[in-house]
Parts: structure tokens; C-alpha cells; sequence
């Protein structure tokens, strides 16, 4: 594709990218900031600088580091200021960038995604209970939602990790069957 | 922190639960080890996946007061530490210790429920005197009459029954396949293997044929059932001994009955009354973050009346359209990725059958970009994105009541980007994910706002 001749086609990929790549740009900055709130606000943040910078696109197999790269920078802004006791290494921000990279350009990370929302609709009506109160932003940690549940921070977390344990299991089940159908 | 493997240990960092020594530990494995890089950042994308869902699946339900789209915690953990002292008597952890067969894993206990129903979850209850102690997670026995002052309350049965009692009202859980409403209302959604259900009013019966449907009665007596999904078989209780009437009300039929159960007239159905209307009688199954689901059509579209720099608005306009006429609309579905909205046409063919929703995004003055997803649970026939279309066809999909018109009328359909043959600026972009899903990127300049007409099959009668 020549971009410099199809300006319009290339704004359009470049857009369709953000969409695609979403996922794997999150990934990237919560794996970071460890935090939903701000992960959102500087994904939004990125999707902006992105759109609003398109000109600097070269071409498409060049979208990703770019992107990586806008969310490198903000999120190194983010972890510097962050008042966070267990903060991430700075230097490990561009080792995650380049690990975010890697795991984009194998696509599965969309399979993955579909795969797993078809396990979240098919959990068990409790199991779906509790992953929503602990992910649906209405309490702010798993010491609240141990609280609500009546047991102790420990058994919660147990509770959490199985439900993830076998989400991830549904997860690879349904790759494995896709795979092999 | 005590982890057995590198699946626990990421997870663990993600949650924050790992201290200082913990995170130099895994820092040093990082730098060191890629593969696990790349196994954390793919958590990660995917607790991003479960949050967006969970919100998401939070925000279909209707809520009490005005929902924040943002994760509010100063609001959120005033409410829960409310909750929280009203189940100080019974508590979770007391429901479970009440169960035959106590388990501790409440995974495992889901498979045998020990119960004969029990509360879900309250939003904003008042009880009547004497049931100040009923609080999520209570197990109900049969028999027992709930009287709701105000708020929500989710009831579930261990068939598998769901029940939305909204306050005020009065309804009896009387047997394993009943219940009894006496005033107020409630909707019910009742799952295949317990066909059947029934809840009785004063002067109804009203019979569930596999489906999710809402009942209002007022204090006249007069009573309305709305049917969202499936079918509903109503019968007079009145007087005993006489034949039965009966009626029968399929998916978006609504009808009136009088205080002596008999039929009244046809109503519109009323999708955005029922907080127990859940999302499967909307036909969305997800949306993400950037999107807030409105489960009544506004009254108005109209430039500044819906107006937000961070949220895209959805919402269902109406049901089982059948087209009368070939119709053009802007793109199929399957059409891959989307972004030439000034020239695209083509024709829904006369006799297709589909539910309409709208897409609205204007955040005034400023200039703002936004991505978002949506999946239905039926197929995308197609989208109506250019303005002039999306005009043409207000009058056949738009929602009864809502005002469409805009005075900058040209500007509601998504932009290209181009102006006088040109490309000016970036375009708005739709990409068809599967054909149930849409994903978009939209930007919307000030004096300007998009808006798409998802088209969706609709479901077969």
C-alpha cells in the first residue's frame, strides 16, 4: 500500500488498528499502573495523541511500536508521579513496551479475548456474582469485597484465583477446540 | 505472599498483593525472562477484558439513582458500607453455614443449592418492619412474604428462577414454581428447565412459556404484563368455579388487564420500566468502558440535549421492524473495516425483520476520540451511518417519542474525513468483529456529533 498516495485509506488502517491493538495496549500500560482508572484514562490519552499525530505514521507494520512507544512515554509520567508503595521498576517499562509488542504481532491476543468474554457469559451464576463485584469498580479492593462476602482476605483471593484458574482453562479449551476444528 | 506458580505470582502483582521484596523478585525475572513479560502483559490485557465486561454487565442492569459511567469509589464505598451494616445480623458467610451440605468453596457449593431461594443482591432497599435483617445473599424459605417499602431486590430461586421485586411492593415466594404478587411489580426471567413458573396476581395467573417478561399492579387492581422475550399464557383466577380466560402474549407484546383479570387493550412494551429487564431482553450482550447503555430512549438527540465529552450512548429504539420496502442503509454486515461513509449504499431488502439501536456521540464543544465495542446477541444485518440515511430512516426505526431532528442535520451521520473531494481529517471507523460484533473509533469536532442505526436481526417468532 502506498500511504503517502492514500492518506485517507492509511487514516482509516490507522484508526482500525487502535481498535484491533486495544486490548494489547492495555495490557501494556495496566501491567504498569495497576490500576483500572488510570489505565483507561491514559489508553484514552494515547488513543488522542495517536489520532492526533497520524501524519508521523509511516506505514502500517510501523503502527504498533509507534503506539507502544505514545503509551511507553505516558506511562513512565504516570509512574513517576505515582505515590504507589510497591511501584514497578521504571526500567522495566520498556522491557513490558517490547513484550507488548511481541505479544500483538502473534494475533491471538484477539482470539483470546473473544474466547474468554464466551467464558465469562458461561460461568456460574455465583462465580459471575463475584467477579463482578470485584471488577465492576464498585468496591476498591479485595479486602471490601472479602468484607462483603463474610470471609477472610485469604479465602477471597482463593476464590478470585480459582475463578481465573478456570476462566483460563475455558479459555485454552476453547483455542484448543478451535484449533484443532 | 504465597504463590504456586508464575500464573499466581503475576496475577498476585497485578492485585497490588505482593510487597516490596516480592516485586524486586519479579522485576529481576523480567528483565530477565520474556516469556514471562509477555505472559504478564497478556494477563493483564485480559483483567482489562473482565473489568470492561463486568461494568459493562453492571451497567445493563437499571439502576436506582443515576449511574455513574466512571467507577465513582466515594459514592461506591458509601453504598457498600451501607450494605455492609444492614448484613451485619445474617451476612454471606451465615448463608453458607446454613446449607445442608456446607462447602466452603461457594464454586463448588453452586452445584448443589441447598436452598429454596434466596436474595442476589439489593440495591437501595427499605424493608418493612420485622425484615429489616434481609440483606444479599439471605436464604428465603417458602411461604415468606416480602414487603419492599423501596429500592431493588434481586430474588433467585434454586430452580434457577430470577424474580426483580421493586419497592413498594408485596410478593409471597410460595412454592418452587410460584410466587404471588399483590401490588407493585416485578419481572421475571425464567430459564428453560423450570417452564412453567407462575406468578399469581390478585385476579391473574400468569403462566411462564420460557421467557422473561414484567408485571406492574396498582393499587386499583389494574394489571399490565410485558413480555420481553419468549411467551407468557395469562388466565383469570376469578371466581373459581368458571371457565378460565386466556391470553396469550409473545416476545415485545404488552397488555393491560382489568381488576377482574380480564384483557383491557394493548400496551407499548415497556423495556426501560422493569429493572429486571436484563440485557438479554435488550439483545446486548457487551459493551465496553466508553460506552453507557440507556435503558429508555431519550426524549430528545437533538444537539446538546445528550451531551457528554466521555461517554458514547446506546440505546435500543425499536423491535421486530419488518421492512416494507428495499431500504438503503450504509454497510452489511462482514464488510470488514469501515471508513467511507459519504459513498457508501446499499439495500436491506423489503421483509427483513430487525431491532434498531442508536449510537450517539456528542461531546459539545470539544474535539474528542473515542474507541468502543459493542456484541449482540443476534447478527448485524447492517449500519445506517450517513446522515442522509440516517434521516430517510428515523421514521421507520427511530424510537416512539425520541425528537431526532438536528439543526446542523449533515453533521449526524459518521465523517470520512473528507471535504470537497479531499481528506481533511481523520475519518470515523467501524470494523464488524464476527457478525455480532462492532467495533468503532469516532471523533467528533465541536458543532458536530455521530451517530450510527445498528440494525439487528431480530429474533425469529
Amino acid at each position: 500500500m502506498n500511504y503517502k498516495k492514500n492518506a485517507e485509506q492509511r487514516n482509516a488502517m490507522m484508526a482500525a488498528l487502535l481498535v484491533r491493538h486495544r486490548t494489547a495496549l492495555y495490557g501494556y500500560i495496566f501491567a504498569c499502573v495497576r490500576n483500572h482508572h488510570d489505565a483507561e484514562d491514559i489508553l484514552q490519552d494515547v488513543s488522542m495523541a495517536a489520532v492526533g499525530s497520524i501524519d508521523k505514521l509511516q506505514d502500517e507494520s510501523g503502527f504498533l511500536p509507534w503506539v507502544i512507544e505514545i503509551a511507553r512515554r505516558r506511562v513512565l509520567v504516570h509512574v513517576r508521579r505515582s505515590q504507589r508503595t510497591t511501584i514497578l521498576s521504571p526500567e522495566l517499562v520498556p522491557i513490558l513496551a517490547e513484550a507488548a509488542n511481541r505479544v500483538a504481532a502473534t494475533n491471538c491476543i484477539s482470539d483470546r479475548s473473544e474466547a474468554l468474554l464466551e467464558c465469562l457469559e458461561s460461568l456460574p451464576p455465583r462465580s459471575r456474582q463475584i467477579i463482578i463485584q470485584r471488577y465492576d469498580g464498585s468496591i476498591r479492593g479485595v479486602d471490601e469485597l472479602a468484607e462483603k462476602l463474610g470471609r477472610t482476605m485469604q479465602a477471597t483471593y482463593g476464590v478470585l484465583k480459582r475463578i481465573r484458574q478456570r476462566l483460563r482453562s475455558c479459555v485454552e479449551r476453547k483455542l484448543s477446540t478451535e484449533a484443532s476444528g | 505472599m504465597n504463590v504456586e506458580s508464575d500464573f499466581d505470582l503475576l496475577l498476585a502483582y497485578l492485585d497490588d498483593e505482593l510487597d516490596d521484596t516480592e516485586v524486586a523478585s519479579l522485576t529481576e525475572r523480567l528483565q530477565a525472562e520474556p516469556s514471562l513479560a509477555e505472559q504478564l502483559v497478556l494477563l493483564a490485557g485480559e483483567e482489562g477484558k473482565i473489568a470492561e465486561w463486568a461494568a459493562a454487565t453492571s451497567r445493563m442492569r437499571p439502576p436506582v439513582d443515576s449511574p455513574p459511567r466512571r467507577r465513582s469509589f466515594g459514592v461506591a464505598r458509601l453504598v457498600a458500607s451501607l450494605v455492609l451494616s444492614l448484613t451485619a445480623a445474617i451476612g454471606v458467610s451465615a448463608w453458607y453455614a446454613m446449607q445442608e451440605n456446607p462447602r466452603k468453596d461457594p464454586i463448588a457449593a453452586e452445584e448443589e443449592p441447598a436452598f429454596d431461594a434466596r436474595l442476589v443482591k439489593t440495591t437501595g432497599c427499605t424493608w418493612d418492619e420485622g425484615q429489616a435483617d434481609i440483606s444479599d445473599g439471605s436464604s428465603l424459605e417458602f411461604g415468606t412474604t416480602l414487603q419492599l417499602i423501596g429500592g431493588i431486590a434481586e430474588i433467585e430461586y434454586a430452580s434457577g428462577v430470577r424474580v426483580v421485586i421493586e419497592g413498594p411492593v408485596t410478593f409471597e415466594l410460595s412454592s418452587a414454581d410460584s410466587g404471588e404478587l399483590t401490588v407493585g411489580q416485578l419481572s421475571a426471567t425464567v430459564p428453560k428447565k423450570a417452564t412453567g413458573f407462575t406468578i399469581q396476581t390478585p385476579t391473574l395467573a400468569v403462566i411462564d412459556r420460557g421467557t422473561q417478561f414484567g408485571l406492574r399492579i396498582d393499587e386499583a387492581g389494574t394489571t399490565e404484563v410485558h413480555v420481553f422475550q419468549g411467551e407468557v399464557e395469562t388466565q383469570t383466577r376469578e371466581p373459581e368455579e368458571a371457565p378460565k380466560v386466556r391470553k396469550t402474549l409473545t416476545t415485545t407484546q404488552a397488555a393491560k388487564f382489568n381488576d377482574r383479570g380480564r384483557f383491557a387493550g394493548w400496551l407499548e412494551p415497556d423495556y426501560g420500566g422493569f429493572a429486571g429487564a436484563a440485557r438479554h431482553a435488550y439483545g446486548v450482550t457487551h459493551t465496553d468502558r466508553a460506552m453507557r447503555w440507556l435503558p429508555k430512549a431519550p426524549p430528545s438527540l437533538e444537539e446538546g440535549e445528550l451531551q457528554s465529552g466521555s461517554d458514547i450512548f446506546l440505546f435500543l429504539e425499536r423491535r421486530g421492524v419488518v421492512l416494507e420496502q428495499d431500504t438503503e442503509i450504509t454497510s452489511y454486515q462482514r464488510r470488514g473495516t469501515q471508513a467511507h461513509f459519504s459513498i457508501e449504499v446499499v439495500t436491506l431488502p423489503a421483509g427483513t425483520q430487525v431491532d434498531s439501536y442508536m449510537l450517539h456521540f456528542d461531546p459539545g464543544a470539544s474535539t474528542q476520540s473515542r474507541l468502543g465495542g459493542i456484541r449482540f446477541e443476534r447478527p448485524i444485518l447492517g449500519i445506517i451511518a450517513r446522515a442522509d440515511q440516517l434521516r430517510a430512516t428515523d421514521d421507520i426505526f427511530g424510537a416512539h417519542g425520541t425528537r431526532y431532528h438536528c439543526k446542523n442535520a449533515a453533521t449526524r451521520g459518521l465523517d470520512d474525513g473528507v471535504e470537497g473531494g479531499a481528506e481533511k481529517k481523520s475519518p470515523d471507523v467501524v470494523a464488524y468483529k464476527q457478525d455480532t460484533g462492532l467495533a468503532f473509533a469516532l471523533q467528533v469536532h465541536p458543532g458536530t456529533l455521530d451517530q450510527v442505526r445498528i440494525l439487528v436481526a431480530s429474533e425469529e417468532k
